[in-house]
């Protein structure tokens, strides 16, 4: 069968498929802000990709 | 809360506000009485130029019921085809004759989604409030399956029908349905009183269950056409697609009435301008309170399954005070019993395709449009899946950050194994 090969060594972006999502909509004080998007940054390292069937960039889970 | 499109990826488009059913559940509070408007020609022509100016990708055309205005809907069809935009159309069937079907089809409409409440013919009437509903709808799913259009067909549960879901399902695969929704009764924005109609979150629940359970007894396609909460939903190894609808009003999708006023979504009432005196993008910026996470509900701006679950529906919240209220059949506390979806294996030693497919650019990068998925890219990503056109292509050819973006299209189901 026939495939392409590596034609993409040149991109200097890392490639990403994006979400809609953008984060979580502000809530309370900017520090409460702060702690919101670490909780979920938290959450998104204790799940790892495995557990997370979205497949985007909203938790910072793709490395 | 959301990155802003610069228009919407899919648009409802309803042709009249008129109905020949009455159902009891329905949403469209606004068609009483002296609601007797419909698309004329010029406005149709102005609404598909605006679509296609806007590279929509996708259209629902829908009511009212849009086959009272055969001609026009037959004008929209083959307009929106001209256009090259993908349509399908809601209809409850009761007007489809031969010769309709056959001019439908010849002006590119391929897939009807209709609507059926029981296989109970004194309970569909009751609910339709139409003594010959059954009948025209059995007829007309025949009529459609006989040109060749594919129907897929709905029920909306409420209290009256939700005994039936099993009949339901198993009377419609005898007429050759194979996809099947049934989706909980929305309550409409008006408030008007439904409640003796409304179910509770178990029944809610159950019917996921039953739908699952039908799927595998007659071999059908299974859906639900809302976004149900995933404190809801819970098992998404159980359930993984229901875990896939997410709340897109305002945010890829919105509704175009029959006097071209243009709505977040088919059941919320509030319009942001008239497309057919403004342009489409114009009115589309206007809608960012869908975007800014305005109406998300307190409980969920705090829970990390707010990306995938999005709180459930907005108009639904109404029945609890307002847009922000928690979504009826929310349970926040169940969050943490919330399981994800197994993900699609990735296989690096197999060959791999990518479908057809639109896009069109976004600040962002772009947008990429299929039967399969549609999902938003940067410009590295796009210029990779635009070199993969019409090939197929094994993982373990690319280097690791491709590999990474090309394992996630397989995930998504856009890129799938290429036949032997």
């Amino acid at each position: 069968m026939e495939y392409v090969g590596d034609q993409t060594k040149v991109l200097s972006e890392r490639p990403l498929v994006l979400s809609l999502f953008d984060g979580p909509p502000a809530v309370g004080s900017s520090q409460q802000q702060a702690d919101v998007r670490s909780s979920n940054q938290q959450v998104s390292e204790e799940i790892g990709c495995d557990n997370c069937w979205t497949v985007c960039d909203c938790l910072s889970c793709y490395k | 809360m959301y990155r802003a499109l610069r228009s919407p990826i899919s648009v409802q488009v309803e042709m009249t506000q008129r109905c020949n059913s009455s159902c009891l559940h329905c949403y469209n509070h606004w068609r009483t009485g002296e609601a007797n408007g419909w698309l004329d020609s010029p406005s149709i022509l102005r609404i598909v130029k605006e679509l296609a100016t806007n590279d929509i990708f996708d259209v629902t055309i829908t009511g009212g019921e849009p086959l009272l205005r055969p001609r026009e809907t037959l004008s929209m069809s083959q307009l929106l085809q001209d256009a090259g935009i993908n349509f399908s159309m809601n209809s409850n069937l009761r007007l489809l004759t031969p010769r309709l079907a056959s001019a439908l089809r010849e002006a590119g409409l391929r897939t009807i989604l209709t609507s059926f409440v029981s296989h109970d013919r004194r309970r569909h009437a009751q609910i339709t409030q139409s003594s010959t509903s059954f009948d025209q709808v059995v007829r007309g799913i025949e009529v459609a399956k006989e040109h060749g259009l594919a129907v897929a067909a709905n029920m909306v549960l409420s209290r009256i029908n939700i005994a039936d879901l099993r009949e339901t399902a198993r009377f419609l695969r005898t007429l050759g349905v194979e996809n099947f929704c049934a989706t909980k009764i929305s309550p409409p924005s008006d408030l008007r009183n439904v409640e003796y109609l409304l179910l509770s979150r178990e029944e809610v629940r159950q019917s996921l269950v039953t739908l699952v359970e039908l799927e595998s007894e007659l071999g059908i396609n299974v859906d639900i056409l809302e976004c149900y909460p995933l404190c809801l939903i819970k098992d998404g190894k159980r359930f993984p697609k229901f875990f896939r609808r997410s709340c897109v009003a305002g945010v890829s999708a919105c509704t175009v009435g029959s006097d071209g006023t243009v709505r977040p979504c088919s059941h919320a009432s509030q319009g942001y301008g008239n497309i057919l005196h403004e342009h489409l993008e114009v009115i589309w910026r206007r809608m960012d309170d869908w975007r800014d996470g305005r109406y998300i509900p307190s409980m969920c701006k705090t829970c990390h399954h707010l990306p995938s679950c999005t709180g459930g529906c907005r108009i639904d919240a109404c029945v609890h005070g307002g847009m922000n209220s928690l979504d009826p059949c929310a349970h926040p506390e169940d969050q943490g019993q919330i399981v994800y979806p197994e993900r699609r294996p990735v296989l690096n030693a197999i060959a791999y395709q990518l479908p057809p497919f639109n896009s069109r650019t976004e600040s962002f990068g772009r947008v990429i449009y299929s039967q399969k998925a549609c999902f938003p890219v940067n410009d590295a990503g796009f210029k990779i899946i635009d070199g993969l056109r019409s090939q197929t292509f094994l993982l373990d050819g690319f280097d690791d950050k491709t590999r990474d973006f090309l394992q996630h299209l397989v995930m998504l189901g856009f890129a799938s194994p290429a036949p032997q």
